[in-house]
């Protein structure tokens, strides 16, 4: 038996979306651009693909969807690309504590170019500190990044709010969100959300690799950040991943389909398997926000007087697998921002282990997963120096 | 990208000399639990020689795998022997390790070491 909980890693790809990417490989295989019949075929399609997403985030345009390779270079293209397009207006750009590794590095790669980077903190749930962002602002603040779902805690950001706060200021600040792992889950909406700039990844949602968008809201002022032939979209030049395109749109139509079944099951299951995690396992700390505050497709713990690699590694010869937060699995060797970002400590960071699910979780697979966790824990337990009572 | 050899898997499964030693002639504790690799290595000493150790982690696979390997090495050993083991004699017998696992690999032998100088400084000898 093999269970996959790193779901917010990546999901496989279901049978409808491979069905659809084999189309157009073998048969609809053109690229968008061309006189003749079949490339025009393509275009249409492209165009009518661009239409079905814009719709799924309640976009104006279909033209405010471009393809990209997956979230890295939606967050690439977003921050980037608005980020030199308007340094006549600021150098200030501003991100949350809990971004993913992609926009910190590229606010790294910022820092050299001359822009300044506040990061805004989390509170002890890994909810951002709207107060503290609010501070954060300066009059030559051009952006502000904020991560749609904390990846490794599940806090639901508030996003509205920021968009208010935003739009209240007297000079224009683009608002980008990072929505990997929000978008396909629940809903979204850029015009309430007051939202300029949005990043999704295909595979995060039962889509295949290598392939996602990025939502530009008209009138943002965005330079390309790759240059090309023009193909379809002079913003993202190059031919168009369109078997993937193809297969991300089916696998978002399905995840939509079932959206709000798949968000009750989740968290029931979730609530489910935090209960009998906190009930059955002594020493253990939910990481993150409970109830709807939390994304229903996360479950973090730390488990005390343990090592989380040596969990996850164990817990991988038993058939379960999972992420962990500890500095040991890390090539950097670097205990996990977040849960330092959160007010944990070290040991924390160290004993945290990352359950995802997916839509087709069961609780069969959640029984199996607390079966095989409450062994490894114990294990561990036994050999490790460290004991409660000492 | 973290990969373990089999060696490594197998003693991380089940590591060799796990657990305490009531009444040992020699203990000692080393790493730190912020470091997130901590252990306690458990020896008993006849005539200046290991008869018998012991060792107990909280830490990596890796961390978990050498201490595993080092006790199986100097087990019988004279303490002079046993000084002269080195981290990279417990890699090169677990058929080495990821890079960035080397200084778990040394806490083993540090621990080692510590603990044979606990024993060497304390009034009382077998």
């Amino acid at each position: 038996m093999k269970i996959f909980l790193d779901n917010c890693r990546t999901t496989r790809v279901v049978p409808e979306v491979l069905e659809e990417i084999k189309k157009y490989m073998l048969e609809k295989f053109a690229r968008p651009d061309g006189l003749y019949e079949s490339a025009q075929e393509i275009y249409d399609e492209l165009v009518e693909a661009r239409k079905f997403f814009a719709k799924t985030i309640n976009a104006s345009f279909e033209d405010e969807i471009v393809f990209t390779s997956g979230a890295t270079e939606s967050n690439n293209l977003a921050l980037l690309g608005v980020a030199r397009a308007n340094r006549k207006k600021g150098n200030h750009i501003v991100i949350s504590a809990l971004e993913h590794g992609s926009v910190m590095s590229i606010a790294e790669a910022l820092k050299r170019e001359g822009f300044e980077i506040s990061v805004v903190p989390v509170d002890g749930e890994g909810i951002l500190r709207l107060d503290e962002l609010e501070k954060s602002l300066r009059p030559t603040t051009i952006l502000v990044s904020i991560i749609a779902v904390g990846h490794f805690v599940g806090s639901i950001m508030p996003l509205k709010e920021v968009g208010e706060i935003l739009s209240r200021q007297d000079h224009k600040i683009y608002f980008h969100t990072d929505a990997a792992e929000m978008y396909a889950k629940m809903p979204m909406d850029v015009q309430k959300m007051k939202i300029d700039l949005l990043s999704v990844s295909g595979h995060k949602f039962h889509g295949p690799k290598g392939v996602g968008f990025l939502y530009v809201r008209k009138g943002t002022k965005i330079e390309p950040i790759m240059f090309g032939a023009e193909a379809f979209d002079k913003r993202r030049p190059g031919g168009e991943n369109v078997p993937a395109i193809m297969g991300m749109r089916r696998a978002a139509e399905l995840a939509f389909e079932h959206l709000d079944e798949t968000y009750k099951k989740l968290r029931e299951l979730q609530n489910y398997f935090i209960s009998r995690v906190e009930n059955e396992i002594e020493h253990v700390v939910l990481n993150g926000p409970r109830g709807e505050k939390r994304t229903p497709y996360n479950v973090n713990f730390s488990f005390s007087f343990i090592e989380g690699e040596a969990i996850s590694l164990a817990l991988s010869m038993e058939g379960v697998e999972v992420a962990t937060g500890s500095a040991c699995a890390s090539e950097s060797l670097e205990p996990n921002y977040a849960i330092l970002a959160i007010g944990g400590d070290h040991e924390r960071a160290h004993g945290s282990i990352r359950f995802t699910f997916n839509r087709f979780t069961t609780k069969e697979e959640v029984d199996y997963t607390i079966e095989k966790l409450k062994k490894v824990v114990h294990w561990l337990r036994t050999i490790s120096p460290l004991k409660a009572e000492r | 990208m973290l990969k373990y050899t089999e060696l490594v898997l197998d003693h991380f499964k089940n590591p060799r000399n796990l657990g305490r030693i009531e009444n040992a002639d020699a203990e000692a504790t080393e790493g730190s639990v912020a470091c997130g690799d901590m252990m306690t290595v458990y020896l008993k000493i006849e005539d200046n020689r290991i008869v018998d150790i012991k060792f107990e982690s909280y830490g990596c696979a890796a961390n978990i795998a050498t201490a595993s390997m080092m006790t199986e090495v100097v087990k019988g050993l004279t303490l002079e022997e046993a000084k002269k083991i080195t981290w990279r004699d417990i890699v090169e017998r677990l058929g080495g390790l990821p890079p960035v696992k080397y200084h778990c690999s040394n806490l083993a032998i540090d621990t080692l070491r510590k603990a044979i100088e606990v024993y060497e400084n304390s009034p009382v000898k077998r």
